[in-house]
């Protein structure tokens, strides 16, 4: 099964570069994880988990022009690829699945 | 510090675009860090700057490990040592990058060490060659010479060491079976070759017909000797050397089989030796030695040269206590030859070695070393200074939580790639060396130096600067490593990291260095203006007679043509005739030996009056049978009586001159004149004497003033004849025309050794001229060392205390007192430098003096220079930098960081 595979922090990664759309880059990745998910990431983790999705074929990623900000260097934007919104969607169903009937306990989802 | 918003540390720029594989995601990551620096940067630049440190440090680390984990996936289970690979790998990288950033000082260290490593190679390769391996023969290992003992003799010369008697010979070789095989005897030869114009003499060898199989070499073409050869009758042939056959004989194969004059006989060519091969002493010639027959051998008559094999599975000491046995039986047999007389045996390779020549190459090996610890304690110096610069990164890395053993590592992966540019770069330079070294050897003396002509720079000789640079790595990386890593982080850290005066412990460290080069500096420079200066009065000081215009040639008559002694007399007179009738000679003469060259020839003496003589001890003086006018052609003094006449002839009464040095020994506070001696035991005749001459120099290391005795050669016609033209001109423009005179007395007959005195002295004080030349050379190296060593820790700590000094002058401090504080400390430094120093050259200086029988004593003038020298330095390197900071504005100098 598609995402089967799929990692917890890779899922976070995945939900936060979904969220930022066409501004998904790494300095806002982090910042959205640490607003959303009230988690601090370690950049080099971060990295890591950006290089490895994308070769899972998972996430895509296009450089911008250079910008003087950063010192005449480009962003990497990355953008979701159809595996990667179904791996996204296969790890929601299974967590809901498995959660099905534990309400109770966990809270509404 | 500058305006407007900085951008991130360029360092940590540096180390993390390093450990970044791949381009686009450097790029991507390199810029996310330059984003966040900046929008950190407008609320506090100083904290954005520690925040992107640390960030660069760790995420270089991280994609290092990764890196590792990516490429090779199959090494995960030996992650730690890929790891360890990978890091090295890294650090070397950032080791290049950071040179190629500063090129001024890494050119200064490479070439610092270059120089160095350069001279220990040089020095190892000659002791490689003369030392661990001057003879290369297959059997080596098993091979032994062996020699006669006798008390108040030493044998230390190799020469001495042929000393067999035939009959001797004989019983060892009869009475050793089990320990010893193939005992083989030697024997010098001076063999007239007639080539294809003129007559030329070869350095031979007599050998006893298993010489080469005992060594293990075969000829290149032809054969060796057969048992039979070494018959009298059927000894007419000749192993021709390789150079020889090639010099002579253009090489021709054909030789082989055919017939050469050798001492004026007919001798069948049966081999040619192998290229390279010249042993004993650089032979070129070698015929089968015919020995006596057991029973007639003689006993009294020593000349032989002994070597023989170990039998497998025997040790030298086995050998030693058979031969110990063998000695004792033969003393029994032989109580008047062999009286307390003894075996020694030893290693082939150790005793044909030149007993001086082990501690002069040690003393040049300890020099070189010397020079090498100088060039380190430079570059650690160097990165003292550096490592206080790298301080903040270094301290940085470490609060992040990296090892301290990872930075040293770091930092010592560093100096090993220095080390490793500088070995590589030492290699041509030793080769230049090790060739200069060999080149400058005379001919006539590298021969009796087994291995010299083999003085290059080789494998092992590589290895060995390869090995001396790792070591001189840790020598000047670890201590700057420590230190640098040694956690002072909080000072390190802050923005005014410097502080005011540098810690104690710091201080102490350089004061050693500094103490350890001038005395370093000091002791070679001592050392090597001892040699010198004891060459240069070698070399032309004086003589005791005028060395100047004159030319001097030897001659060898073979006992096969001049078995009579009065063709021996007519050969001296006729040669002396012609040459003192050529152009541009004023006058000759000859005799057995002149001066200015290592063979003598010497006897026992018997003083009429005294007790007869100590037989087994008896006392030497130096014999020379001359021409009439030998005193008058050498200049050679003769302060009392009267010179030889020519009717002091054989049919005369048996006269001799003395040198001074005899007359004062042997008849100490009397008038030598009319006085008698006996040269040998009672058969020997009285011998009146009618002069006493001056004294002479004959060998500077052996016979300086040495008491001899002057006889006319017609009253002692020896086969051995020197001749000495007093020239108007250059010497050696007669050196052909000498040549051509003496083959017009007896074509047959070589001269050798045609040289000007001049040029005989400079070949027999060659060796302190070596030793003179290299200890000049890395007395010069070590001096230019010290000097910039000094300068530069000198002016490095007054830099450092530019604050205290802007300090000092604010409070109120004259120039005069900011001047002596500084000044003050670099000398006293320097006294206790220069103090040890000294002492340490006046010891080394003592040690070479009793190397070189007779090199003199300390050399005040230079030393004075040397002490001067480096002690100005230490002044103006705290001046020149005293002086800057004075001029430095006091309120700039409090808030410069």
């Amino acid at each position: 099964m598609v995402g089967a595979n799929l990692g917890e922090f890779e899922e976070i990664v995945l939900l936060a570069a979904l969220r930022l759309e066409d501004e998904a880059y790494a300095i806002p990745i982090r910042e959205e994880i640490r607003r959303r998910a009230r988690r601090r990431v370690a950049r080099g983790a971060l990295y890591t988990a950006l290089e490895r999705l994308e070769e899972k074929g998972l996430l895509s990623s296009r450089m911008s022009d250079p910008l003087p900000e950063r010192g005449g260097r480009s962003r990497r934007y990355f953008k979701l690829t159809a595996r990667g919104l179904a791996a996204l969607r296969a790890s929601r169903r299974a967590r809901l699945d498995l959660g099905q009937g534990l309400e109770a306990i966990l809270g509404k989802p | 510090m500058k305006p407007g918003v900085e951008g991130p540390p360029a360092w940590a720029e540096r180390l993390l675009a390093a450990a970044l594989p791949d381009a686009g995601w450097r790029d991507s990551v390199l810029g996310d860090l330059h984003e966040e620096h900046a929008s950190r940067a407008r609320l506090s630049p100083r904290r954005a700057r520690l925040w992107y440190a640390a960030q660069a440090v760790r995420l270089s680390a991280r994609y290092r490990l990764r890196l590792r984990k990516k490429s090779k996936p199959w090494t995960h289970g030996r992650r730690k040592r890929g790891q360890t690979m990978a890091r090295l790998v890294a650090d070397a990288r950032f080791a290049v990058r950071g040179m190629w950033k500063r090129p001024g000082l890494a050119f200064l260290v490479v070439t610092t060490l270059t120089v160095g490593l350069a001279a220990n190679a040089a020095i190892f390769s000659a002791l490689n060659a003369l030392f661990l391996r001057p003879l290369a023969f297959s059997n080596l290992p098993r091979l032994v010479r062996l020699w006669e003992t006798a008390p108040g003799t030493d044998a230390s010369d190799a020469y001495d060491r042929s000393n067999v008697a035939p009959g001797n010979f004989r019983d060892w070789e009869a009475q050793s079976a089990g320990v010893l095989e193939t005992m083989v005897a030697l024997q010098w030869w001076d063999a007239n070759l007639r080539g294809q114009e003129v007559a030329e003499r070869v350095q031979g060898y007599r050998v006893s017909p298993r010489f080469f199989e005992v060594l293990g070499v075969s000829p290149q073409a032809g054969r060796g000797f057969l048992a039979e050869e070494g018959q009298a009758g059927a000894d007419r042939r000749v192993v021709l050397g390789h150079d020889l056959w090639q010099r002579s004989f253009g090489g021709d194969a054909g030789i082989v089989g055919r017939s050469v004059i050798v001492d004026g006989e007919a001798h069948v060519v049966v081999g040619i030796a192998a290229r390279g091969f010249r042993f004993p002493d650089g032979a070129e010639i070698w015929a089968p030695l015919v020995l006596p027959p057991a029973g007639g051998a003689p006993y009294d008559r020593h000349y032989l040269s002994a070597i023989a094999a170990l039998v497998p599975g025997r040790s030298l000491d086995d050998a030693t206590s058979v031969m110990a046995l063998v000695a004792q039986r033969l003393q029994k047999d032989h109580p008047d030859t062999n009286a307390a007389r003894g075996i020694a045996v030893g290693r082939l390779q150790k005793s044909y070695q030149d007993v001086g020549l082990g501690p002069i190459l040690a003393l040049w090996q300890l020099a070189a070393g010397l020079v090498l610890l100088m060039a380190c304690i430079n570059v650690a110096n160097l990165m003292l200074a550096r490592g206080a610069e790298r301080r903040r990164e270094l301290a940085l890395r470490l609060a992040l939580g990296a090892g301290r053993g990872r930075l040293v590592g770091q930092l010592l992966t560093e100096g090993l790639v220095t080390s490793l540019l500088a070995v590589a770069a030492s290699v041509p330079l030793s080769i230049w060396a090790a060739r200069e070294m060999r080149q400058h050897m005379p001919a006539e003396i590298a021969r009796f130096v087994p291995g010299w002509d083999a003085i290059r720079v080789d494998g092992l000789t590589f290895a060995f600067s390869l090995a001396l640079g790792v070591m001189a790595t840790l020598a000047f990386t670890l201590v700057p490593a420590l230190r640098a890593s040694r956690p002072g982080l909080v000072d390190a850290l802050k923005e005014g990291g410097r502080s005011a005066t540098a810690g104690a412990v710091r201080q102490r460290g350089r004061n050693v260095l500094v103490v350890a080069q001038v005395a370093g500096a000091l002791a070679l420079v001592v050392v090597a203006a001892l040699a010198v200066r004891s060459a240069r009065d070698f070399l032309s000081g004086p003589q005791g007679y005028d060395p100047d215009h004159l030319l001097t040639l030897r001659i060898t008559l073979p006992e096969s043509r001049y078995r009579e002694p009065e063709s021996r007399r007519a050969f001296a007179r006729k040669a002396e005739e012609r040459l003192s009738a050529l152009p541009g000679v004023a006058s000759a003469a000859y005799a057995n030996v002149l001066p200015g060259r290592p063979a003598s020839a010497s006897r026992p003496i018997q003083v009429e009056g005294e007790p007869a003589f100590d037989r087994r001890n008896p006392p030497a003086v130096d014999l020379r049978t001359i021409s009439p006018g030998y005193f008058e052609t050498m200049r050679l003094p003769i302060i009392a009586g009267r010179a030889l006449a020519a009717s002091d002839d054989e049919n005369a009464h048996p006269v001799a001159l003395v040198s001074r040095s005899l007359a004062r020994r042997y008849w100490p506070g009397r008038d030598p004149l009319g006085r008698r001696f006996r040269l040998g035991d009672e058969k020997a005749p009285w011998i009146t004497v009618v002069g006493v001459s001056g004294d002479v120099i004959h060998h500077w290391a052996s016979r300086r003033n040495y008491p001899t005795c002057y006889r006319p050669y017609a009253q002692d016609p020896r086969p051995d004849i020197a001749v000495a033209l007093r020239t108007a001109g250059d010497p050696e423009a007669l050196i052909t025309t000498a040549r051509l005179a003496i083959a017009g007395v007896d074509p047959y007959q070589p001269a050798y050794e045609v040289w000007s005195m001049r040029r005989a002295i400079s070949i027999s004080t060659i060796g302190i001229q070596y030793v003179a030349a290299i200890m000049a050379v890395f007395g010069g190296l070590a001096l230019v060392l010290a000097i910039s060593g000094v300068y530069g820790v000198m002016s490095y700590r007054v830099s450092l205390r530019t604050l205290e000094i802007g300090v000092r002058v604010a409070l109120g401090a004259s120039v005069g007192d900011v001047l002596h504080l500084t000044m003050a400390q670099a000398l006293k430094l320097t006294a206790a430098g220069l103090l040890i120093g000294g002492g340490l050259g006046l010891a080394l200086g003592r040690a070479l003096s009793s190397m070189l029988i007779g090199a003199i004593a300390l050399d005040v003038p230079t030393l004075a220079m040397a002490t001067g020298l480096l002690a100005a330095t230490a002044a103006l390197a705290a001046y020149v930098p005293a002086r800057r900071a004075l001029a430095v504005d006091p309120a700039r100098a409090l808030r410069s960081e």
